[in-house]
């Protein structure tokens, strides 16, 4: 029976990391239509740059979170600018917002490849070990899920209570009426970008620090919160958080049942069998397309 | 002629041919098939297995693969009747992840990451020069028979389904059989590029069906212009160009790769920003 509670545990871990990376492209999607699959490289982006400033320079940590989540929202907000508001400017379906975020994920995988070498990335800290019995959990395992934790109940605050949570949803309902509303639609797309983009950073600080780093991860933690997006119906952050605890746990299942080979390949199953079955999502609020 | 002309040629010809069956599933029908390298590398493992493990002739491997990603391809467009755009491109990627995972994990035929060595030319063909003529041939009958099937009423209903599947639908064409064909020609002729890459190379393994070619292909059908043949030999020839005339930067060897996916990047973003159809397309990106 204790394996079946640490495959649990290890679900949450990984849950919770892919739960920031979801939600954030939830945020994206919802006021821009776009699935930023290039998310993937702003997370790989944060997790180098706080692993370049920490370890290979061997600066405070405090400065790597800093700088790491300005080069993610820098990256992100650039993506924004000179791709995705150029094409909107030029009315480009849907499809062609799909190539070029892809163009964009392979651009950004080849760059860190570039600047950072495909070497893999270690931070090397180990942190005390809980057993209880025959379950192990770490601190930084604990403190990964606190965070993530924090962080998406502050997003969900943002979205319910501010000003700009209001104009978020009047723009993700309907971004013409929002915009004659007198609501600045672009500049509510801009701040979505770019906080989706400082929690990519932070994923990727905690990805780095809890898995090892490289290149190709960006490829699939995008389409690992794109899934879980669709899992929970897309355009609904709740729903986004629980498709990723569901891809997590699946992941974990499959890594115990078959082998971490085909830890990967298994969210698309569930990928698959939610598009085919249940498009509309577990919660189905919002109607497909 | 130089070896290394013959060696570059014969690779444009084995990707005009993926191109060009990429185009037709993605211009002409409308279905952005991300897993059209998996189908490659299906098309290039079936033959590789046939031939080195089972000792078959070159003609049945060939056939062979080809029939099985036409039937896989087939498969494929199942799905498209109820997922469409850009959630069936997103699940296609799926396919391509899982027949990677297949390809690293199913050790017992595909020899997981180590792939496959010794993979023989086929009798006749085991020079360069045979081996181009014979991709050339392959490439050429390949050009004209998707020529002569988007150039005929079927192409037309295809590019039907494209533009509008409900109007095509109520114009009484079987769309769901039409999407099925396509995609089955799709698949056969890309599982045949598959094993002429194989026996070309002689040496697969599973990284040579992941991204760097889907990349190639996606900017090669992209920057040629979607629903013309033309465009997309037109294409890889770009492709081709730009990335072998980084090799007289004379770069470091670990620069070159990614310096190269890069470069064909910046170049389709330009051309889905600056210019949708591609350079002689004649569909948008829709």
């Amino acid at each position: 029976m204790w394996i079946i509670a640490q495959i649990f545990i290890n679900a949450i871990i990984a849950g919770s990391v892919y739960a920031l990376v979801a939600s954030g492209l939830t945020f994206i999607y919802a006021t821009s239509r776009i699935f930023h699959l290039a998310h993937g490289v702003v997370i790989l982006f944060g997790a180098y740059i706080f692993h370049f400033v920490w370890i290979e320079q061997g600066l405070s940590p405090i400065l790597g979170v800093f700088l790491s989540i300005l080069g993610s929202v820098a990256v992100g907000l650039l993506m924004n600018e000179l791709i995705y508001e150029e094409q909107r400017k030029r009315h480009a379906k849907r499809l062609a917002y799909l190539i070029s975020t892809i163009a964009l994920l392979m651009l950004g995988t080849s760059s860190i490849i570039l600047i950072f070498n495909t070497s893999l990335k270690t931070f090397g800290i180990q942190t005390t070990v809980y057993r209880f019995d025959q379950l192990n959990i770490t601190l930084m395992q604990i403190i990964l899920i606190v965070i993530s934790c924090l962080l998406l109940i502050l997003l969900s605050a943002i979205v319910k209570y501010t000003k700009f949570g209001k104009a978020m949803r009047a723009t993700a309902d309907n971004d013409e009426v929002a915009s004659i509303m007198g609501i600045n639609t672009r500049q509510i797309r801009r701040l979505s970008f770019g906080i989706g983009s400082l929690l990519a950073s932070i994923a990727g600080i905690l990805i780095g620090l809890e898995f090892n780093l490289d290149p190709n991860m960006g490829v699939y933690l995008a389409l690992k919160g794109f899934t879980a997006m669709v899992i929970g119906g897309v355009g609904s952050i709740n729903g986004a958080i629980f498709g990723a605890f569901l891809v997590g746990l699946f992941e974990q299942i499959a890594v115990w049942y078959f082998g971490a080979g085909w830890k990967n390949s298994i969210t698309f199953v569930l990928l698959f069998f939610f598009l085919l079955l249940r498009p509309q999502g577990i919660f189905g609020l919002k109607r497909f397309r | 002629m130089f070896p290394f002309l013959i060696y570059i040629l014969t690779l444009v010809c084995i990707y005009a041919i993926i191109v060009m069956s990429l185009n037709l599933a993605m211009g002409y029908t409308g279905l952005v098939n991300f897993g059209h390298i998996g189908l490659f590398g299906i098309g290039a493992y079936t033959s590789a297995i046939l031939t080195t493990k089972f000792d078959w002739p070159f003609v049945f491997a060939i056939l062979s693969a080809g029939i099985l990603c036409a039937i896989i391809g087939a498969l494929l467009s199942i799905p498209s009747r109820k997922i469409k755009d850009d959630y069936f491109a997103l699940l296609t990627l799926g396919f391509l992840f899982v027949t990677g995972a297949i390809f690293i994990n199913w050790t017992d035929m595909t020899r997981g990451t180590l792939g496959i060595r010794g993979i023989l030319r086929p009798e006749g063909f085991t020079e360069p020069n045979s081996f181009l003529i014979l991709t050339f041939i392959a490439a050429l009958v390949t050009f004209f028979i998707l020529e002569k099937v988007t150039k005929s009423p079927f192409g037309r209903v295809l590019e039907a389904i494209r533009d509008d599947e409900l109007v095509a639908e109520s114009l009484g064409k079987n769309i769901d059989r039409a999407k099925m064909t396509a995609m089955t020609l799709s698949g056969f002729f890309v599982g045949i590029a598959g094993v002429l890459m194989a026996h070309f190379i002689r040496f697969i393994n599973p990284a040579s069906f992941w991204l760097d070619p889907l990349v190639v292909a996606l900017a090669a059908v992209v920057i040629g212009g979607l629903a013309s043949l033309r465009g997309s030999i037109l294409g890889v020839v770009i492709v081709f160009a730009v990335s072998e005339s980084l090799r007289f930067l004379s770069l470091p060897s670990t620069m070159i790769g990614p310096m190269r996916v890069i470069l064909f990047m910046i170049v389709l973003l330009v051309v889905i920003l600056f210019r949708p159809k591609g350079i002689i397309g004649r569909a948008d990106l829709d």
